[in-house]
């Protein structure tokens, strides 16, 4: 399998902790943004080797960069941030089933501009195998399930009164649902419903094809060059049947597509991607053990991740709270003042927004910004991952170590001053050791949480424990055995620093102070 | 007894708060080798008075000397000065203090806790230090316990060791505030013997104390004190036996 363009380094982390903000790159690097959560088959996991993506539009993108000469970065996110990522120079590109007519209307307010088509394809409603349903039209008074930001499917159901409309991140939930009763059907792009529909088989699609979908890049506005190159490209690989080619191995060549190519619509090649899907994920589903073992790197990677970000993010935390509590109670008037005003504020707004402000919000301003600060405010997906969960858990660190502080009697400053200690001697001799005690247990509890807290970053494109649950079980149709897996990880990170704490505590043995 | 006059200097000394006077313009004069014990009723001023020679609360009006050091910063701005920071810094090398509670440090051994000032604050190296130290416990009785931790020792063994402490920056004069109150009754003699050994050896001491025995057996002179003034300063004998004031009679009344 050549086309496979291996994928390396999913996880930037230190790749690019500087700014990428209004570098015009050149063309040696196709950076693309996708989901590969809920992506099957558009671009998910390899079921077979779960380290590795897969995808009909993965290996578009693949002959695409081919075609351009480049190489080809991916870049994760999730499906509502795919075009915020986009804005905030993530990556350059979107292919992942964009559907053009949909964004065509926001591409002025979007800032966005959309590539000739790639592939032609229609909404597919699914029931239930034993669903009286026949036809589309009959949906009204049923309930169907969606995908989220899927404004064709909202559309298309909009000609019905009393259909009652849920909305789903990913589709395995939504699938979840139908088989619980909960939905009558869902109605998803065609290549989701037909896989679905290809290993689950209490499901069946409805032969009823709705509305027309086609699928193209997107770019910023601004990059009418790229925008130029791969429209060419795409000309490019229609006419010479390679597109034609990944389609049929994938099983998605369709007679609307084979008319917007002006090609016969019969498939010339057997649909070698799909046959391995499917018989991927029904052996999977009968060998289990083989395919947790395989889950392992993936998750380990992503364990990493959380790692390093949790201990970063805690140990700026732990040096900023502790400035904070000391200047809440020594510091002069308008220092205190300000240091509680920090703490207060920051307490009080959710981390999510915090993340998401700084991730997604702050580099709006840059264009009004001078040139060094501008750069400066556009942080990495890492880099704003530990500032945000930084910001937040120094207000909690700065009221354990106040806590701690105020804990230590008066007499211990007192006598630490009446034998000559200046101020900061006393308290740097007298009262943080003390203090510091104190303080180790609430502190180890807040770092468990900081770990916990980190699958926030899943917002912000960095795939740490929790996104790789999201990954692994949508592409398995497999929340259970998966998030046993993930809790048992998130577990296991988490305990030797509950040992060491612990250890620590001893060490310090705080039952040597029975203050009276 | 010093040819240079008396080592403690208290003139007019004043404090307000927000209640009202807690000390009212009261001054004193104490010579080298005195051992002076303050009494009076609870809330009198005297452990007031007693942070006030150690620079430990600032003063409203008057003046302390000690040894040379004068203090007389008012404290009608909230930040006290530079200058005032300065001398009491200088000061609270010359004048040591023992708490009613010990304080002394629970994360240190009693080797450490003795140690900790000579070696931050005079600056002296490791091993001097730790001589010091020893010498030090070895002096108040408690060198066997120079590596036990504080919550080990008992309520006057701590109070040794806090004494020690205190000794160790080789202080001119020693201020004791209620040294003994929250003792063992069994073992306030122990510490009461230290005080009498420190007084054979010429330290200036002042003690604010309920143990009115030893204010009466050991004293040179007793302050009486009552609502911030000091009613009498005189004689052990003479306060015990005649008070001058019908206060200080009335308070005495319930100790003898």
């Amino acid at each position: 399998m050549s086309q496979f363009v291996r994928f390396t380094s999913l996880i930037h982390i230190f790749g690019i902790m500087g700014c990428v903000c209004g570098e015009t790159k050149p063309l040696k690097i196709l950076r693309w943004g996708a989901d590969v959560e809920s992506g099957v088959p558009n671009v998910f996991y390899d079921p077979q080797q779960p380290s590795k993506i897969t995808g009909f539009e993965y290996e578009i993108a693949a002959v695409l960069a081919t075609t351009m000469h480049a190489q080809l970065e991916f870049h994760a996110n999730d499906w509502e941030m795919l075009v915020p990522g986009l804005q905030r120079h993530e990556y350059d590109l979107l292919l992942n089933g964009i559907e053009r007519n949909t964004w065509q209307r926001f591409t002025d307010k979007a800032d966005i501009r959309l590539s000739i088509p790639y592939y032609i394809t229609h909404l597919q409603l699914v029931v239930a195998s034993s669903s009286p349903l026949k036809y589309f039209s009959e949906c009204e008074d049923k309930t169907i399930g969606i995908l989220k930001q899927s404004w064709h499917a909202e559309n298309a159901l909009k000609r019905f009164h009393n259909t009652q409309i849920v909305i789903y991140d990913d589709e395995v939930k939504a699938f979840a649902d139908l088989s619980n009763k909960r939905l009558d059907g869902v109605l998803l792009d065609y290549p989701e419903s037909f896989y679905y529909a290809a290993v689950d088989k209490s499901v069946r699609l409805i032969d009823d094809p709705i509305s027309r979908l086609e699928y193209a890049v997107m770019v910023r506005a601004e990059d009418a060059d790229l925008l130029e190159k791969i429209n060419k490209a795409l000309s490019t690989l229609i006419h010479n049947g390679q597109l034609r080619s990944v389609l049929e191995r994938w099983n998605l060549w369709n007679a609307a597509t084979a008319a917007y190519f002006h090609a016969t619509p019969t498939a010339n090649s057997p649909a070698i991607a799909f046959d391995q899907y499917v018989a991927t994920v029904q052996s999977n589903q009968k060998q289990w053990g083989h395919f947790y073992l395989q889950c392992l790197p993936i998750l380990g990677k992503a364990a990493w991740t959380t790692l390093k970000l949790s201990l970063t993010a805690m140990f700026f935390a732990m040096i900023a709270g502790f400035g904070l509590a000391v200047a809440r109670i020594y510091a002069i008037g308008p220092i205190r003042l300000l240091a509680t005003a920090y703490v207060e504020c920051v307490r009080g707004i959710p981390l999510l927004i915090q993340l998401l402000f700084i991730f997604y919000g702050l580099p709006t301003l840059s264009k009004h910004l001078p040139d060094p600060i501008s750069h400066w405010i556009c942080f990495s997906p890492f880099l704003a991952g530990v500032i945000a969960l930084a910001v937040n858990y120094s207000a909690y660190e700065c009221e354990i170590y106040r806590a701690g502080l105020l804990s230590v009697p008066r007499g211990q400053m007192e006598a630490a001053r009446a034998l000559g200690m200046s101020h900061t001697q006393a308290l740097w001799y007298v009262v943080f050791p003390q203090a510091i005690r104190m303080v180790i247990p609430p502190v180890t509890n807040d770092f468990i949480m900081l770990l916990q807290d980190s699958s926030l970053v899943s917002m912000i494109t960095i795939v740490e424990l929790t996104r790789a649950y999201q990954y692994l079980a949508a592409t398995n149709f497999n929340y259970f055995g998966t998030g046993l897996l993930v809790a048992g990880v998130y577990l296991v990170i988490g305990f030797p620093f509950v040992c060491l704490a612990r250890r620590c505590e001893n060490r310090c043995n705080l039952k040597k102070y029975p203050y009276k | 007894m010093d040819a240079r006059g008396p080592i403690i200097q208290v003139r007019n000394l004043s404090k307000y708060c927000q209640e009202g006077p807690i000390l009212k313009a009261v001054s004193v004069n104490i010579e080298q080798g005195d051992l002076v014990s303050i009494i009076g009723p609870s809330g009198c001023g005297k452990s007031t008075f007693l942070r006030c020679l150690n620079g430990m609360e600032s003063l409203d009006s008057g003046y302390i000397n000690i040894d040379g050091i004068s203090l007389s910063q008012k404290s009608s701005t909230r930040f006290l000065g530079r200058d005032f920071h300065q001398k009491t810094h200088a000061l609270r090398q010359h004048v040591g203090m023992v708490f009613q509670s010990f304080n002394l440090f629970p994360h240190k051994t009693l080797l450490q806790n003795v140690m900790l000032a000579p070696r931050i604050v005079q600056k002296k190296a490791s091993e001097e230090a730790e001589d010091i130290a020893l010498k030090f416990l070895d002096k108040v009785g408690l060198r066997h316990f120079a590596h036990r931790y504080p919550f080990t020792l008992s309520g006057g063994q701590q109070q040794r060791g806090a004494i020690a402490r205190a000794l160790a920056l080789s202080p001119k004069v020693m201020l004791y505030d209620e040294p003994t109150s929250s003792i063992d009754p069994a073992r306030v003699d122990e510490v009461l013997e230290v005080m009498r050994d420190l007084d054979k050896e010429g330290m200036t001491q002042m003690i604010v104390t309920h143990e009115m025995r030893f204010a009466r057996d050991a004293s040179d002179y007793i302050i009486y004190m009552e609502q911030g003034e000091f009613i009498e300063i005189s004689d052990e004998d003479e306060i015990f036996i005649a008070p001058k004031d019908e206060r200080t009679r009335q308070f005495l009344k319930h100790f003898m």
